[in-house]
């Protein structure tokens, strides 16, 4: 496997999985210290939407990469397993 | 107050067992937010599959950086797995609490079962027509013996269905599915031990994460216990890959195993309204 490549999903991962992390930890402290304050919550599901995209972007960027190097077969698994994602949140919308 | 700080505190141990068994935390913590907070099912596996995805995709940024992570067999899996996580979560929808209380409880006597058994016995293999054509061989450098170690991926489709039932399972109770997906890759395609359990950490995340859309959407996360059960997820798991591999782990495995058969035979009898 390609090393930029590694490199740039770890990177992804590390960056989403701290930046949640700050979110929640921020939102969870606000929720505590104002109640009636409705901004912890909206900063929580900041968090909760900035983990879920986290794995969800490790994907895209395969795909972006792969495409880029001309991986036809890696760069559909990526979109398909993509759309399939999508397919969820349509489905959640229900 | 009290709430979050129980569900931060049994996630971090949730968190911290997970990584000294070699089990998700999920499995751990779904019943015991479910038995000892009292928390409706679908309140704990929304928070317990948030926390995977936390806890995964955490590791998967160690596992990729030291290209232990087939990037393209995980990938490849995940289009059935993905799928079944879908199913999954839409099926929990519709399932009462008594019925998912069973399914729980059948799950985690498997996991002791499987947590027992010996997982060692790994012969490479040669990669079959799907797994050729698609690239999905792999090899990575192991620190510990000091050589780079090169493997194929045997019986793909068998993977693949098997990883589909994965999805479902973590999809439906909230819990990771790395205890399918890890064997399925090791005795059946040939996958090493350490290359298995790092791409399936990263399809957990994906999958988890796709689970967690239908969950959020149809509101069942609560904010404040969900955001605790992460951060003590997280934590509990950081600590946990400091600490395990300066703890010998085997007489604890047999001694939670037990208790795990114990917590499943708990949960299906209250499934069934016998022990509530």
């Amino acid at each position: 496997m390609d090393v930029t490549l590694e490199r740039i999903v770890s990177l992804i991962t590390r960056f989403g999985v701290y930046s949640s992390a700050l979110l929640l930890s921020l939102g969870l402290s606000m929720r505590f210290t104002a109640p009636s304050w409705r901004l912890g919550d909206i900063v929580i599901q900041l968090g909760f939407i900035t983990l879920i995209s986290t794995p969800i972007a490790a994907v895209a960027s395969l795909a972006i990469l792969s495409a880029i190097k001309r991986d036809v077969k890696l760069t559909l698994t990526s979109i398909l397993v993509l759309l399939i994602l999508l397919l969820g949140i349509a489905l959640g919308a229900i | 107050m009290f709430t979050a700080l129980i569900s931060l505190i049994l996630a971090l141990l949730s968190g911290l067992l997970g990584s000294l068994l070699g089990l998700g935390g999920g499995v751990i913590l779904v019943p015991l937010l479910v038995l000892l907070l009292h928390l409706p099912m679908h309140t704990a596996s929304a928070a317990s599959i948030l926390a995977v995805v936390a806890t995964s995709t955490a590791s998967t940024s160690n596992y990729v950086r030291e290209g232990l992570t087939n990037l393209r067999l995980g990938v490849f899996l995940e289009l059935s797995t993905t799928l079944g996580a879908i199913s999954g979560a839409m099926m929990t929808i519709a399932m009462g609490e008594s019925l998912l209380r069973v399914v729980l409880g059948l799950i985690l006597i498997y996991a002791a079962i499987m947590m027992l058994r010996r997982m060692g016995e790994w012969k490479p293999k040669v990669s079959d027509g799907l797994a050729s054509r698609l690239k999905l061989d792999g090899c990575y450098y192991d620190k510990a013996e000091g050589i780079e170690i090169a493997y194929g991926v045997d019986k793909t489709p068998a993977i693949l269905i098997l990883s589909y039932l994965a999805g479902v399972i973590s999809g439906l109770l909230g819990i990771g599915g790395g205890g399918i997906k890890v064997p399925a890759m090791n005795l059946l395609g040939g996958v090493p031990m350490k290359a298995a359990v790092a791409t399936s950490s990263f399809m957990i995340g994906i999958t988890a994460a796709a689970a967690a859309i239908i969950y959020m959407r149809y509101g069942y996360c609560n904010n404040i216990i969900a955001s605790s059960v992460i951060l003590g997820a997280l934590l509990g798991a950081s600590l946990g890959s400091r600490i395990t591999p300066r703890v010998r782990s085997g007489s604890l495995k047999m001694l939670f195993s037990i208790l795990l058969i114990i917590v499943g035979l708990r949960m299906i009898l209250s499934g069934v309204g016998i022990w509530m």
